[in-house]
């Protein structure tokens, strides 16, 4: 007798159904899976056998053939479980008739029957809803990343028996209650604070900046000065998350089998540190299978490299092109996979090996020859991309023994939302959303300089020795602290603050 | 390269010898009056190599005059990657650098020998000064140099860098190297080294091709330095820079030490020693033409049309409050407002940010 039930297997991001055939003959008793499975489904025969007998039916002593559909497509994790054993309950004539051709079925048995989580149930379930699917049935592990799907009806379940009852009409599932995005977006709290940071005025104000025009930012100080701490804060001040870019992240997050099990989706805006030994593959993506890496965790929210010029070459010159097109495609034998990644970079750098280049607090003992070699880590074109640079001094005694707290996260973020909806509005038709991501192209429109500003811009070219890369940036920048003024045109005094950001030629 | 005659020939042969001490060079050199008679009559090379008992100098001198053709070899080698040529019998030799008690045999050159005939300045320093420094550095040295006076320098980072660019725009800047005129180093300095060229400068060096900097061709370097100059600024240094030579130098020469003021508690203990023992402590282009007698053209005025906040941080700044945060919290001005100010104070030549992003003012 032949079965049909419909499974789902991840590529990349996205959810893929596989129709999941099994039929029985007479023959040898034997368990084959064709259809291009790789080792984690093949091995699912076994779970399947165990589970089926200890869920209180028989293991069919048949020939059974299971066919994974469509037979070209590769078929990974452990998620296509369930279907496979309930194909064979159902092929023994051991299941009811009822109709469940609209459910999918998503799940990794254990050998006792119970139904394990899987990654990537969020992508899964999106899909599901695409392909018309009215009803799913998933671990109850993974309960939480059904409350934002919309349209399917979803059930949970701790063991393949409660799902046998279910099909065979003696028993009910739970359905998982759906929930609003708006209400947890709005209890968003972030445990750090711009409030808590003493003094760094200038810094919080750099950081502000960058965040409103989504410009990526530097931190240059000596060692201890905060430039973590700052970084931490920045996802605080970050504007408020739509639904899509939550849902956007958690896809990544779930694909990549980093979603916590309390949250169902991502609402805060992620903040990524990989450590400076991290390997390229670990950062950009990759593997056999073509995983998300950092980068992509960080879609939506902020990479922070700290010590940046530890980072192995190799390493800081692969963020460049993710940097510039938003997305990274990751292409190897198995697969090649576009994954979004968006972020914010926030680097912090020592202005020297023993980090005391020029600063108060100590003498620095670097020979000229090891700061170039420290400085020339970065190279130039990474450093282009970093619109802002400021240097970071430790705060005096005073400062930290101060007890009161100054702006808000919260209250940033209001500003900061705002100056974020003016550009969103000025782009509107055009492909790109912040100020950052201007090119040569859209300055012309949209940053005209009055005579004054072009006197003040050519005056700093000439005493400041700036390079025509650095016009760009102090130019974007200036768009977004006119923006934050809400002023039309670009003033002399936004003029000046962008040179006052302006990265400095290492 | 021009046609050298038999006496130029003659001294750079002798001068590629590394291993000859310049003392005996010299001597050799007086004693046989016209230096092209080496090439002749080697009685006097083995009279004077006996006399103060170097056999084995005798030995290899004499046998690199009789080895056929080695002598124009030496020669063609010596001058590979300069243009030209100045030796102490030659008529552009520096007026200066012959007074001093060990002028060097030779100058390789390249670039605009003109440059030696006119007054020169050397502008040195440490390395590691501070970007306050190096600011009023350039700017000394922009305006010497546009008032035809050259800039003597070196051409490692830091001080002499930024003589070097205070004097491109006009071209007056003499480079002297520690190594042949062939070969920048730190490496890094190719493109100056080129600028200079291009803009009508000089590079300068007593060493023959092939010959790399040593520790101690560095002070020697700086002999010719302070050599040349009718006055050596000196505008940082600790106790140890290798700028006390270039003053130690220009003391024993006669020749005027300039130096940059350094307050109670900062670092620059070099100059601050030279002023104590007499150096004359200076902050402008105009003082140190004045104290030369050398005329300065018309500097430029300040533009010191400053708005309310912009003069409030510069007061604050001269007061010695030096980064943004702390003017916030000592002017209760907003910090966008400070920013921005900083940026105009900065564009007019006020004020300097240093590498740690703490201001100075310049004046």
């Amino acid at each position: 007798m032949l079965a049909k039930y419909f499974g789902f297997t991840l590529i990349g991001l996205d959810g893929e159904v596989v129709e999941v055939e099994v039929d029985t003959n007479n023959g040898l008793p034997s368990f084959d899976i064709v259809g291009l499975p790789d080792a984690s489904v093949k091995e699912s025969k076994e779970r399947v056998r165990s589970a089926i007998k200890n869920s209180g039916k028989r293991f069919p002593n048949h020939k059974i053939t299971v066919n994974l559909a469509p037979a070209d497509l590769k078929k990974e994790g452990a998620g296509l479980d369930l279907p496979i054993a309930m194909g064979i309950v159902k092929a023994s004539s051991q299941l009811g008739d009822k109709d469940l051709s609209d459910t999918a079925f998503i799940g990794e048995l254990s050998l006792d029957g119970a139904l394990r989580g899987v990654s990537g149930i969020l992508p899964m379930l999106i899909s599901a809803r695409e392909k018309g699917f009215k009803k799913a049935i998933i671990p109850s592990v993974n309960a939480k990343e059904g409350e934002y799907i919309d349209g399917v009806e979803i059930k949970i379940a701790d063991n393949l028996k409660q799902i046998i009852e279910y099909a065979e009409g003696t028993g009910e599932l739970k359905t998982v209650e759906k929930l609003s995005y708006n209400v947890i977006s709005e209890s968003v709290k972030y445990i750090d604070d711009v409030q808590f940071v003493k003094g760094q005025y200038v810094a919080k104000r750099a950081m502000e900046v960058a965040v409103s025009g989504n410009h990526n930012i530097i931190l240059v100080g000596p060692p201890g000065a905060g430039k973590t701490m700052l970084a931490k804060c920045i996802p605080s001040i970050m504007p408020d998350m739509s639904f899509e870019e939550a849902l956007e992240t958690t896809k990544i997050h779930s694909a990549a089998g980093k979603l916590s099990t309390e949250d169902g989706i991502v609402y805060r805006r992620p903040y990524v540190t990989p450590h400076h030994t991290a390997s390229r593959v670990a950062i950009i993506g990759g593997g056999n299978s073509s995983k998300p890496g950092i980068i992509s965790l960080a879609h939506n929210g902020v990479l922070y490299l700290d010590e940046m010029a530890e980072y192995p070459r190799s390493v800081l010159e692969s963020l460049r092109q993710p940097l510039e097109d938003r997305v990274i495609t990751v292409s190897r034998a198995k697969a090649s996979v576009e994954y979004p990644a968006s972020f914010m970079l926030v680097g912090s750098m020592n202005p020297c090996p023993c980090g005391y280049y020029g600063t108060k607090q100590g003498e620095c003992k670097c020979s000229s020859s090891q700061i170039i070699k420290y400085k020339s880590k970065v190279s130039g074109p990474l450093m282009d991309r970093m619109d802002i640079r400021i240097n970071v001094e430790s705060v005096k005694y005073d400062d930290l023994t101060d007890k009161t707290n100054g702006e808000s996260s919260e209250d940033v973020r209001k500003r900061v939302n705002r100056t974020r909806l003016i550009q969103r509005e000025r782009f509107l038709g055009e492909d790109i959303n912040s100020n950052a991501e201007m090119g040569e192209r859209h300055l012309n429109v949209y940053c005209k300089l009055s005579k004054e500003c072009e006197d003040i811009l050519r005056k700093a070219f000439d005493s400041l020795k700036l390079s025509a890369r650095a016009r760009s940036r102090i130019l974007k920048v200036a768009r977004t602290i006119a923006d934050m003024e809400l002023s039309q045109d670009i003033e002399p005094k936004h003029l000046l603050e962008a040179i006052g950001y302006r990265s400095e030629e290492l | 390269m021009r046609i050298l005659n038999e006496d130029e020939r003659a001294l750079i042969f002798l001068d590629s010898f590394e291993n000859i001490e310049y003392k005996h060079k010299k001597a050799l050199i007086e004693l046989y009056k016209k230096p092209s008679l080496i090439r002749k009559d080697g009685a006097i090379i083995s009279k004077y190599f006996q006399s103060v008992q170097k056999p084995q100098l005798e030995k290899q001198l004499l046998l690199a005059l009789n080895e056929e053709g080695y002598f124009d070899c030496a020669v063609l080698n010596a001058l590979k990657g300069a243009d030209d040529v100045v030796t102490l019998f030659s008529d552009d030799y520096p007026e200066e650098l012959k007074h001093i008690p060990t002028p060097p045999i030779v100058l390789y050159a390249r670039g605009n020998l003109s440059l030696l005939k006119k007054n020169k300045v050397a502008i040195v320093g440490s390395r590691k000064t501070q970007p306050l420094y190096l600011k009023k550095t350039e700017e000394i040295s922009n305006e010497l140099a546009n008032s035809d006076i050259v800039i003597v320098t070196g051409i490692a980072l830091g001080a002499d860098t930024y003589a070097i660019k205070g004097g491109l725009e006009s071209g007056k800047v003499i480079s002297v190297f520690a190594g042949e005129v062939g070969k920048v180093y730190p490496t890094t300095a190719n493109d100056l080294a080129n600028k200079i060229i291009e803009n009508g400068g000089l590079i300068l060096s007593e060493y023959p091709c092939g010959r790399v900097p040593r520790v101690y061709s560095y002070p020697a370097r700086n002999r010719i330095i302070a050599g040349l100059s009718k006055g050596a600024l000196i505008v940082s240094g600790e106790e140890n820079s290798g700028a006390r030579y270039t003053a130690g130098y220009a003391i024993d020469y006669g020749r005027e030490v300039f130096c940059l003021p350094y307050g109670i508690g900062q670092n620059g203990a070099l100059c601050k020693n030279l002023i104590k023992s007499g150096a004359v402590m200076v902050e402008s282009a105009r003082e140190i033409a004045d104290c030369l007698n050398l005329a300065l053209k018309q500097e430029t005025t300040l533009d010191l049309d400053l708005d309310e906040n912009e003069r409030a941080i510069y007061a604050l700044i001269k007061q010695g409050v030096s980064s943004a945060d702390e003017l916030a919290e000592k002017s209760q001005i907003a910090i966008y407002q400070i920013i921005s100010a900083l940026g105009m104070l900065e564009l007019k030549g006020l004020i300097v940010k240093d590498f740690s992003g703490n201001y100075g003012a310049l004046k």
